[in-house]
């Protein structure tokens, strides 16, 4: 099971949180969630679903998991 | 057919009249805020080309309707509110309100499209946002007219503006309007097409605030909803009836602008139910030029494919895009990291994706598919100060391009590329508004279009003069080494391509002879003076099935109107050997 969390924004640092299925920057909150064995980030609950029924299957374990 | 049309097996909250009426209510909204944006705009990218977009969204961010403008921005903006809002927070708009925001990496297409967003309230309740994003003629970049064919960062692409208040409860917020206007070298113009936004913001405002006032805030809210989930359910539908399967497609954008060599993009697409995956893993990585995409842009340019292959009647809102996910690999050239420069990604890595979509699916669905298009904006960028009036001028200047045959037709001729749907400036307008050209050609192109059974759209030339001491120029343009490609036995269309001629010289050259740029399509800060020539030639589109059968009586069309030269229907068509045979 997952999480939501607030991703901190600051004057210096505005560019957001990376989603590990799409690649998109998320702005506002992400989703944490437990997957390939590490906690990773998600635009969104479906995404983190995506990633095990789609992403893995298709591509793999991410190389920095290896 | 009515936007409730396949809602029957779902609880219907309001009736289907009630939904049509709201939904054509929103979406003549849009309409009008375009108009309004067309005819009170000082610069010809908004009156003339019409690159801008018109939305209408709910307080959580969600389209509820938008207008038939620019296809990149309605795909991007989506992404820009909601950015802004979660930058913002809700709780910081107040009535009168407008923000502006143009950072691509924080959601917008580009540097040079500014959104404009304005809350609504009815009774002191936010109720929804109105926006609209425009591409301003000019943004403050390394060179004038915004897009640098050889920027290497984003800051040489102009100012970025994070998502702030540009008006605060209905008054300017001066420090703004000051910051952003020093950083424009038009800021009369840049200040005319901001009001013009602005204009089209509070009529659409107006427009809502009518609306509840005659149906209720609980129709127009609830209407909302449903019209999304009605369009979800309807584009589902459209994507069931596609074949069940993983299709992929290659392509590449040519150069950079800055170095040699191609930038590979790979699709692959997977049709499951419902679902569809759009998946660039593999792609090259992000260039050092400015071709790159965003996550937005890319992820506009499949919204865009499938918005050409289903159903026109589905209410384009947010349902639309729900069935849709857009795996993009950070790094990479449909979605680079910052500070990557970005300004072509939108003008022409966009349609290539766009028409990507449409090389996937060209087997499973041939009837809905179209050869590639010529698949650049063709931007043209120029400046310099009029000597009539000392004021300085700029000018991004569209160009059409032939579109791909179809299943049933010939692709267009000259028309906008796929992504932008926008216009190209005519001659009278160009060369009044502009001093620094004459037009001495505009034309089609015999051979351009791609052969074919249904040959592609014909590209065409343009030639002009320059009549002015100087003038600054610029280019961002594409399919000049690369063929737009034909389809299910269709032919590629014709390239395009850059030539100047020097004052007192006879000889057409391109610009990397004449003036040592990197790619002879991309770049910046070139300085013309009084006599020197440009010719400008579009690409055509690619062709759709087997030139051989494509009927006599087209070819003979063809030939009379002079679009096929008779040694190319030969060739391509086998013209003269059917007459031939006929004839002994």
């Amino acid at each position: 099971m997952g999480e939501w969390r607030d991703s901190e924004v600051t004057y210096l640092q505005p560019y957001r949180v990376v989603c590990a299925l799409c690649g998109q920057l998320v702005p506002g909150r992400y989703w944490l969630e437990l997957a390939a064995g590490e906690q990773r980030i998600f635009c969104n609950p479906d995404h983190a679903a995506k990633y095990e029924s789609y992403w893995l299957p298709r591509h793999g374990q991410p190389e920095a998991s290896r | 057919m009515t936007p409730s049309q396949g809602a029957t097996d779902a609880p219907a909250a309001l009736d289907p009249v009630t939904l049509t009426v709201l939904d054509n209510y929103l979406t003549s909204t849009c309409r009008d805020m375009g108009v309004t944006m067309m005819t009170t705009a000082y610069s010809p990218i908004f009156n003339e080309s019409l690159d801008f977009s018109c939305v209408i969204f709910d307080p959580r961010g969600q389209m509820l309707a938008q207008a038939e403008f620019c296809p990149s921005q309605i795909g991007t903006i989506k992404f820009t509110v909601e950015w802004t809002i979660a930058e913002l927070g809700l709780e910081a708009f107040e009535q009168g309100d407008v923000v502006i925001h143009n950072d691509p990496y924080r959601g917008s297409g580009h540097v040079p499209e500014h959104m404009l967003l304005r809350p609504v309230f009815w009774e002191g309740e936010l109720v929804a946002f109105v926006a609209n994003v425009a591409h301003m003629s000019e943004v403050g970049a390394k060179t004038p007219g915004g897009l640098s064919g050889d920027a290497t960062e984003i800051f040489q692409e102009g100012l970025l503006i994070p998502p702030v208040k540009i008006k605060r409860r209905g008054e300017d917020v001066p420090d703004i309007w000051k910051m952003v206007l020093a950083n424009h070298r038009t800021p009369r113009v840049t200040y005319g097409d901001f009001h013009a936004m602005m204009a089209s913001l509070e009529l659409a405002e107006r427009r809502l605030h009518a609306l509840i006032a005659e149906q209720g805030l609980d129709t127009f809210t609830a209407g909302g909803d449903e019209l999304i989930a009605i369009a979800e359910r309807r584009m589902r539908a459209e994507i069931e009836e596609i074949p069940d399967g993983v299709y992929r497609f290659e392509d590449a954008i040519e150069d950079d602008g800055i170095g040699e060599g191609s930038f590979p993009m790979k699709l692959e697409l997977t049709i499951d139910g419902s679902e569809v995956i759009a998946d660039f893993t593999g792609s090259a990585r992000q260039a050092v030029g400015p071709v790159n995409a965003i996550y937005a842009v890319t992820a506009s340019a499949i919204y865009n494919a499938f918005l050409h292959l289903t159903d026109p009647t589905i209410p384009r809102n947010e349902g639309c895009y729900r069935p849709f996910t857009i795996v993009a690999p950070r790094g990479t050239i449909v979605n680079c990291e910052f500070p990557a420069p970005v300004a072509g990604g939108n003008t022409e890595t966009s349609p290539r994706i766009t028409d990507m979509v449409f090389g996937a699916l060209a087997d499973a669905i041939p009837e809905r598919v179209v050869a590639s298009c010529g698949g650049t904006s063709s931007p043209f960028l120029f400046g310099g100060r009029d000597a009539r009036s000392g004021e300085p001028y700029a000018h991004f200047h569209f160009e059409g391009v032939g579109w791909g045959g179809r299943h049933d037709a010939d692709g267009n001729d000259m028309i906008v590329t796929i992504n932008g749907n926008c216009r190209n400036t005519p001659v009278e307008v160009f060369e009044t508004r502009y001093p620094a050209f004459r037009i001495e050609s505009y034309r089609l192109t015999t051979d351009s279009g791609g052969p074919g059974t249904f040959r592609g759209g014909l590209g065409g030339e343009r030639i002009f003069t320059v009549t002015v001491a100087e003038v600054t120029v610029g280019a961002l343009l594409n399919r000049m080494r690369a063929d737009p490609w034909g389809t299910l036995g269709g032919a590629a269309g014709a390239r395009g391509g850059l030539w100047v001629r020097r004052a007192g010289n006879g000889e057409w050259r391109t610009f990397v002879e004449e003036f040592g740029t990197a790619s002879p399509s991309k770049f910046s800060g070139v300085t013309l003076h009084d006599g020197d020539q440009v010719k400008i030639v579009m690409p055509g589109g690619g062709g759709y099935g087997d030139p051989r059968k494509r009927d006599r009586e087209r070819v003979e069309r063809d030939i009379h109107e002079g679009f096929v030269g008779i040694e190319a229907a030969r060739e391509h068509y086998g013209y003269e050997l059917e007459r031939d045979g006929a004839d002994g």
